[in-house]
């Protein structure tokens, strides 16, 4: 049986893909490549892999203001997310998710926190018109 | 649903023009997201402006139509032509130095086409300065006065050291605020989310920028997303330089807008009054030993050559200029080092005014104003081998962006090391 976690829909549709789950987070200027989605900062444990076409999991954003330009510039080069899963919303994450307008789902109940409940690499449904993500394997 | 005004239904409406319409609509659906209730004027503004680098995704040398698809989030053609005109509007830095760029490694036409984008901002009522330290022109918003900023160290320095309201929100947002009027009053714009949630007790001793910077990074990578960090410890000796460079570190290390320091900051004049009577959710305790694993990271061990020293991240204000000019008085930068000074534009007139430019320029360094290396990006990195680098933000921006050997360290130990071409040892904090 899926697990289902509920948050709050921001932005409608549903998509399937891969859970692509970063518990520190992301930074963003800098932290990204948006000509190719690739991760270049050296602290993350993701550095060098993509995030093209993944189900983006993050528990808000990190570092720069510059945060959702380069999230926005990966997206208008598709290379971006197909959707992403928000622990808790900040401002950072709202401004990006209002430029992107990917399915996107946020702030879940500490219990059910995408960045602990969703395993690396599973296969999960992202609602953003219910708010619910489906964890499906 | 957002509660707007009839001020704001007009402009939602466009009955003050398309350019208010698109950047009202883009607000709209930002504070929707956030579940904001309503939104709240701003009064202060930074917006980044110039032909940066991650707007090449958006295969156009027209700033009209990057600007359109990149800010505003439209297919259309949207003139940049107007802000809000109650809206103290300053431009963060842009992506070339004022007159300079072939010693930059950039072309011409990166120059020419980053003045467009400037005259452009000038035009709609930008007030161009080119600088990530919009406080060294005057630029301050007050205690309770709703600001927005491109640069994540004002945001925290605005809401920590000035009590004034402003979030992360980032680069479009900026724009739509600064030619609106308005953002989301959501966030660090409502009293009760102003609290501490986290109490971090500095139990290391904090003497130089350089420490203060290095601990910026340690509270910030322990921090969880969102937290709000009460910090209790000596502040002896502590000044605005060290602070911002502390609070500056700390942002770009986690996504903290606000900290509260017991006893300094006007928002935590005692401890309960910083935790609005509540308990923090965690208490760390952050020492000498977790500053040295954080630096560890952050400089090359050993020795080398040196091929660029750049100091100035944030941008320097006038007092570090004159302390370069006196360390510098008499000596040469060797010839093999390009030594590099950023601040901003008045502060530079200054300079020049003082006689610590000559001083500089004659000992082989040089003043760029308007931009940094990190903002530049690769085309500068490509030019050296190794950095030698006096501030954590800089320094990550070099490791993310580029291979080189990469020094960290204080300023008068840089400076040293432009004279030597050598990073040394015993250059290294501690030593």
């Amino acid at each position: 049986v899926a697990e289902i976690i509920q948050g709050r829909g921001v932005t409608p549709g549903r998509v399937e893909g891969r859970a692509f789950v970063c518990p520190g987070g992301l930074t963003g200027w800098g932290g990204v490549d948006p000509l190719t989605g690739i991760i270049k900062d050296v602290e993350s444990p993701f550095c060098g892999q993509s995030i093209q076409d993944v189900i983006l999991v993050l528990p808000g954003s990190r570092g720069s203001n510059g945060w959702s330009c380069y999230f926005t510039a990966t997206h208008l080069a598709g290379k971006g997310p197909k959707a992403m899963v928000v622990s808790r919303v900040d401002s950072s994450v709202g401004v990006a998710l209002a430029c992107m307008n990917i399915p996107a789902v946020v702030d879940f109940a500490p219990a059910d926190d995408p960045c602990f409940t969703i395993p690396h690499g599973a296969r999960v449904i992202v609602d953003g018109t219910t708010g619910t993500v489906e964890i499906i394997g | 649903m957002v509660q707007l005004t009839s001020q704001e239904q007009a402009m939602l409406e466009g009955k003050e023009g398309r350019l208010k319409q698109v950047a009202m609509e883009n607000i709209v659906r930002y504070a929707e997201i956030l579940g904001a209730r309503e939104l709240c004027v701003v009064t202060k503004a930074t917006v980044f402006c110039g032909a940066h680098n991650y707007l090449k995704v958006i295969d156009s040398q027209d700033p009209e139509e990057v600007f359109s698809r990149m800010n505003l989030l439209r297919e259309e053609n949207i003139p940049f032509d107007a802000i809000d005109a109650d809206c103290y509007c300053q431009s963060c830095v842009s992506a070339c130095d004022l007159t300079k760029y072939r010693e930059l490694g950039q072309s011409e036409q990166t120059f020419c086409l980053n003045q467009r984008y400037l005259e452009i901002a000038r035009a709609a009522g930008v007030i161009l300065t080119g600088s990530c330290s919009p406080y060294l022109t005057g630029w301050l918003p007050v205690k309770g006065e709703h600001f927005v900023t491109t640069e994540s160290g004002v945001t925290i320095i605005g809401n920590s050291l000035w009590a004034a309201c402003g979030n992360s929100d980032g680069i479009e947002a900026a724009f739509w605020s600064a030619i609106s009027g308005r953002t989301p009053k959501w966030g660090n714009h409502l009293a009760e989310n102003r609290g501490g949630t986290h109490l971090i007790h500095l139990a290391a001793e904090l003497s130089s920028v350089l420490d203060w910077d290095i601990m910026g990074k340690v509270v910030g990578s322990r921090l969880p997303s969102g937290a709000v960090p009460v910090v209790t410890g000596n502040f002896a000796g502590v000044d605005f330089t060290r602070l911002r460079h502390f609070l500056t570190t700390l942002a770009i290390s986690s996504n903290c807008e606000l900290c509260h320091l017991v006893g300094l900051t006007p928002e935590a004049p005692d401890l309960a009054t910083a935790l609005r009577g509540r308990e923090p959710q965690a208490e760390l305790t952050l020492t000498r030993e977790d500053m040295a694993e954080v630096y560890q990271h952050m400089c090359d061990d050993g020795c080398g050559p040196v091929d660029t020293v750049s100091l100035g991240c944030p941008h320097y204000d006038i007092h570090q200029i004159q302390k370069v000019a006196s360390l510098l008085r008499g000596k040469k930068v060797h010839p093999q080092v390009h030594l590099q000074i950023w601040t901003v534009y008045p502060i530079q007139c200054m300079a020049d005014l003082n006689g610590y430019t000559q001083v500089i320029e004659e000992a082989g360094g040089h003043i760029y104003s308007g931009t940094c290396p990190g903002t530049i990006g690769e085309c500068l990195f490509e030019q050296s081998a190794s950095w030698a680098v006096d501030s954590l933000k800089q320094s990550k921006s070099i490791r993310n962006l580029a291979q080189t050997a990469l020094y960290y360290g204080d300023m008068e130990h840089c400076l040293a090391a432009a004279v030597s071409g050598r990073w040394e040892e015993g250059y290294r904090w501690q030593k």
